[in-house]
């Protein structure tokens, strides 16, 4: 508690106090009164000088002022002890309702407590700390066991073990060598290491994820924006209510004054819209933040709804559900020698980034000597067009092969093909294969059993691939041979077919399926441990690139969305019973105090529910 | 320009009530509250920020007079 919360806390003692003393010994009219007054004032004061102040301002509907009015009607028609109640209850609540903001932020600033305070570097023979913005690329900086990699950086010297836990959840220590590239908010465990700085801090991953949970708040959930809009129609509409309650009666037939403005108060109380309004963004900070404490970044409110809805999963084959860690597996040469197959296949694609060419190059095992290529074209989807020692050589798929009018031979592997044809000459394939994630085929059973009406599997592969991983891990429909722009267009056509108020999922691991993760109702992106295009593009960032993470994120939302129901149903519930009854006289004062701090108390309690998402 | 100040004692509603409130002054391009960082980012045009500033306090006071801003 901060010192203002103890404030509080000690006026409600004192106040609660003078209260009891009232209640149970019995004293003159007149003493009862001063000893309830000073009940009511020790913790109704701010609330009357707040609502004076509100009005002075020109905001006149909200809870100060309906615990104002109920409170002082009650001293008015004689009620003492419940106007002392309605405040002393009412403060309580928020005091409840402050303590349990606090708690929830302290503990989401905790999950995010990831931000390093400092960095080592050396000047001048010394080691000396300074903040982590001042560091440029290309400094060397000094991590010692048990700091925080301040800034995204290569291993320079040394060899340690690393902590991801924060980033990703995942408990097992990671090895961090020579040449490995590490992440800020990882900690260093076991011994120093030299990292060079490959990106200035506002770039890191840290800064970025930061940034991201900051500004998670901003994307309402309807859920939440539907609170808001209530509460601005909902008090000016009870206050009127209760206004009518309080004098129609009495002046049309005849009632009594005091018992229907008593009405009138149990009604205002009642009608406080606090417990909706503070429990429902806590339950989403709760999932927001019980998610990212498992890895997964949830950008807004919005997409936990959206989540929760799920209907079609749809997921990119490579990187996504298999490890897109592309190996040689078989050499099928032709009118060659088979080094020499792999020797002009991997000079032919030896200044393209893709997976493919890294592996021709992994697998031919010498350094490559760019000079003898030449004119080195490459086009998205078919492969590469290169002079090769002079002689034009096309390596790539079956597509760049009838491109070029070049008869190839049908590969019955399973796995990437790259033909490769030498002067109009073919010269046999070479197969890379790729691995299952070994979550991936769990993942999607699970999902099934999870309510999931389709699994989709897009892929630029071709369809013999695409057949077969889909096959492998159980999955209903797949759509092979896609370039980028096919991707949106198969989503579009998913997207239609999906049920009404359902969503379609998109699951990419980032680097090109940035249309299709905008296009998606909501698109989760295999983190790649910090690639930047996914942590833009998508709207749920998995840090770790586990496909049961989906699974995770949709069960978590789920559970968020049910919580906010629940206090949503519960809330308006119990205070429309309590209206009801107060209207036509049954619910007294009592009750109504509990259809607003009960109801207040037990919602915001069920609200904090969502940040604890056990570790999976 | 974006000017960063910290606040405390905002509920998740007065949030959102005092950011409509801080976009009306003059000046003010855009103003967002973040509740679980307890900060306030606001977008200006750089111009005459002491009475921007004055502002945003006084916004503070009429929405929620428990709200306490502090300027850096």
């Amino acid at each position: 508690m901060n010192k203002k919360q103890k404030r509080l806390l000690y006026r409600i003692i004192v106040s609660a106090v003078f209260f009891a003393a009232a209640m149970i010994f019995r004293f003159e009219k007149e003493i009862e009164l001063i000893l309830f007054l000073v009940s009511y004032l020790a913790v109704g004061g701010s609330i009357l000088l707040k609502a004076a102040k509100n009005i002075y301002y020109g905001q006149v509907f909200n809870e100060n002022l309906l615990m104002a009015i109920a409170s002082v009607g009650a001293f008015i028609i004689g009620e003492y002890p419940e106007g002392a109640a309605v405040m002393l209850f009412y403060q309580v609540g928020e005091l409840f309702e402050k303590i349990a903001l606090d708690r929830s932020r302290k503990s989401i600033k905790a999950l995010m407590n990831i931000r390093p305070d400092y960095a080592n570097i050396e000047k001048d023979g010394q080691i000396i700390e300074v903040s982590p913005e001042e560091v440029k690329v290309g400094d060397t900086i000094l991590v010692k066991a048990g700091e925080k990699v301040p800034l995204d950086g290569i291993v320079e010297k040394g060899a340690s073990t690393l902590d991801t836990s924060s980033l990703t959840g995942e408990s097992v220590p990671k090895d961090a060598l020579e040449g490995d590239a590490v992440l800020s908010g990882c900690i260093n465990i076991s011994r120093p290491l030299y990292i060079k700085v490959t990106r200035p801090f506002e770039e890191s991953t840290v800064a970025k994820i930061l940034e991201l949970v900051e500004k998670s708040e901003e994307k309402k959930a309807r859920a939440e924006n539907f609170i808001t809009r209530f509460a601005k129609y909902y008090t000016p509409a009870v206050v009127s209510a209760a206004l009518l309650l309080a004098v129609v009666p009495p002046l049309v037939a005849n009632g009594d004054w005091n018992d229907w403005v008593y009405r009138a108060l149990a009604f205002l109380v009642t009608s406080c819209p606090c417990a909706l309004v503070i429990s429902i963004p806590l339950s989403f900070f709760g999932g927001i933040g019980g998610a990212s404490r498992n890895g997964i970044l949830i950008k807004g409110g919005n997409f936990i709804e959206a989540l929760s809805k799920a209907d079609i999963v749809v997921f990119d084959k490579t990187g996504t559900l298999t490890k897109g860690v592309f190996k040689v597996s078989g050499i099928y040469a032709q009118n060659i020698e088979s080094a020499d197959l792999l020797e002009i296949a991997a000079l032919a694609e030896c200044y393209s980034n893709h997976p493919i060419s890294q592996s021709l190059k992994a697998a031919y095992g010498k350094p490559v000597d760019t000079t003898r290529v030449a004119n080195a074209e490459e086009t998205a989807g078919f492969g590469v067009l290169a002079e090769v020692d002079g002689k034009t050589v096309l390596a790539g798929n079956e597509k760049l092969m009838r491109k070029y009018g070049i008869a190839f031979r049908q590969p019955q592997n399973v796995g990437t093909a790259v033909h490769v044809a030498r002067d109009g000459v073919y010269l046999g394939y070479i197969v890379i294969a790729d691995e299952v994630k070994p979550d991936s085929a769990e993942t999607i059973r699970a999902l099934k059993a999870n309510g999931i009406r389709k699994t989709v599997m897009l892929t630029g592969d071709v369809k013999e691939a695409g057949v077969y991983y889909a096959n492998l891990l159980g999955m209903d429909e797949v759509y092979s041979g896609l370039l980028p722009a096919g991707k949106v267009e198969q989503v579009e056509k998913l997207l239609e077919e999906k049920e009404k108020n359902k969503t379609l999922v998109f699951v990419g691991d980032g680097m090109n399926d940035t249309p299709v993760l905008t296009r998606a109702d909501v698109g989760i992106a295999m983190g790649g441990l910090g690639t930047d295009a996914a942590i833009e593009a998508a709207d749920v960032v998995l840090m770790d690139d586990q496909p049961k993470k989906v699974l995770s994120a949709i069960q978590l939302s789920r559970k968020t969305m049910r919580i906010v129901k629940e206090n949503i149903l519960f809330a308006l519930g119990v205070k429309l019973l309590v209206l009801l009854l107060a209207g036509v006289g049954v619910a007294d004062m009592w009750e109504a105090v509990f259809a607003d701090v009960g109801v207040s108390i037990i919602a915001i309690l069920n609200a904090l529910r969502a940040l604890k998402i056990s570790k999976r | 320009m974006t000017k960063n100040y910290k606040l405390t004692d905002v509920c998740p509603t007065c949030a959102r009530k005092l950011e409509e409130e801080i976009k009306k002054i003059d000046g003010v391009l855009d103003a967002k509250i973040s509740v679980i960082s307890e900060k306030l980012v606001i977008d200006c045009d750089g111009e005459d920020l002491q009475r921007i500033l004055k502002e945003v306090k006084k916004a503070c006071k009429k929405v929620e007079p428990d709200c306490v801003l502090y300027a850096d």
